[in-house]
């Protein structure tokens, strides 16, 4: 049987407080693995925000352009947590699990780490009426962190 | 950031001829985390059984019993076709998503190792639709590999022709 390692780990990180665990499993996975990380975050498209923002364009660019520094920022010190130089960061837009499937795909990544709550995003990837569409699409195995909150 | 270890894996395998490939991909991950394994498979409904064998032009199963002697033959066919001695075989009985959980549990496994042509898994694992409370208790991660039909190329997983299904 020929062995085919993971040689590259792509973790989707949302920017939230799930971001910590799903990191850290994607650590421990690669590091185990002696793989290279990536680390992304996708900035949602949120259609609600067009039209609730279109009469102030300019604040909604605003809006997103500090994001997108705050992002890369958050992204940053997950790097420097990690511990790890040759960590690569990635910060894109659009459409949540069609961005990430898009990006596994150019990077040609082994696997893909991410929680498994964080949002809406596995109802994106996993469970919606495109999901099955798009697990059946992807050829990158998925590695999904519970992020669920306990419920006590 | 402390590492924690991937020791113990389980590969949880149905009668889909694409659980070879799911086993396949489990058995490298623990190969090169030098972790140890658990194949699990879950007995289902007699029902499901024979309209899964009628897609494989395979056997008619007349009982219980010939399906637990069958499916124990699948896992120790995967075992054989993993080519690893050090593996350990379980099986179950129940529903998908309580009888992987219990096993994760049971066995302490650190990752939990599907294909995703299980969807029904996955969405009973994942989402909880019938298993509420024993997700809320699971903080096991998912490994999912694709299975399906029109994958081409996977770096992963290497191609599997012959399926282990046909010697049973």
């Amino acid at each position: 049987m020929k062995t085919n390692k993971i040689k590259k780990v792509l973790i989707a990180l949302d920017y939230d407080e799930t971001s910590q665990k799903v990191a850290k499993a994607g650590l421990s996975l690669a590091k185990t693995l002696n793989a290279e990380i990536i680390l992304l975050h996708v900035i949602s498209e949120q259609p609600v925000y067009y039209s609730a923002y279109s009469y102030m364009v300019e604040y909604k660019v605003e809006f997103v352009e500090d994001l997108k520094i705050s992002i890369q920022k958050f992204l940053e010190k997950a790097k420097n947590h990690m511990g790890d130089e040759s960590i690569k960061t990635i910060l894109k837009e659009g459409e949540v699990a069609e961005t990430i499937l898009k990006t596994a795909k150019e990077l040609n990544v082994d696997v893909i780490v991410m929680g498994s709550h964080s949002r809406k995003w596995l109802d994106d990837i996993v469970m919606g009426s495109a999901a099955k569409d798009v697990l059946k699409k992807t050829t990158v195995p998925l590695f999904i962190v519970p992020t669920k909150k306990q419920v006590e | 950031m402390k590492n924690r270890k991937i020791d113990k894996i389980l590969i949880a395998l149905d009668f889909d001829p694409s659980s070879v490939k799911v086993a396949e991909a489990g058995f490298n991950l623990a190969k090169a985390m030098d972790a140890k394994v658990v194949l699990l498979h879950v007995k289902i409904q007699l029902v499901n059984y024979s309209l899964t064998y009628k897609k494989l032009g395979a056997l008619n199963l007349e009982s219980i019993e010939d399906l637990e002697v069958a499916a124990q033959n699948f896992i120790e066919n995967s075992k054989n076709n993993l080519d690893e001695s050090l593996i350990r075989t379980i099986v179950k009985e129940g529903d998908f998503a309580v009888s992987i959980l219990d096993a994760a549990k049971e066995m302490k496994v650190d990752v939990i190792v599907i294909g995703s042509h299980s969807t029904r898994w996955v969405e009973e694992i994942v989402q909880g639709r019938v298993t509420n409370r024993v997700l809320q208790q699971s903080k096991i991660p998912l490994l999912i590999i694709p299975t399906s039909k029109n994958d081409k190329t996977n770096t992963f997983i290497s191609q599997v022709n012959e399926l282990p299904i046909s010697k049973i």
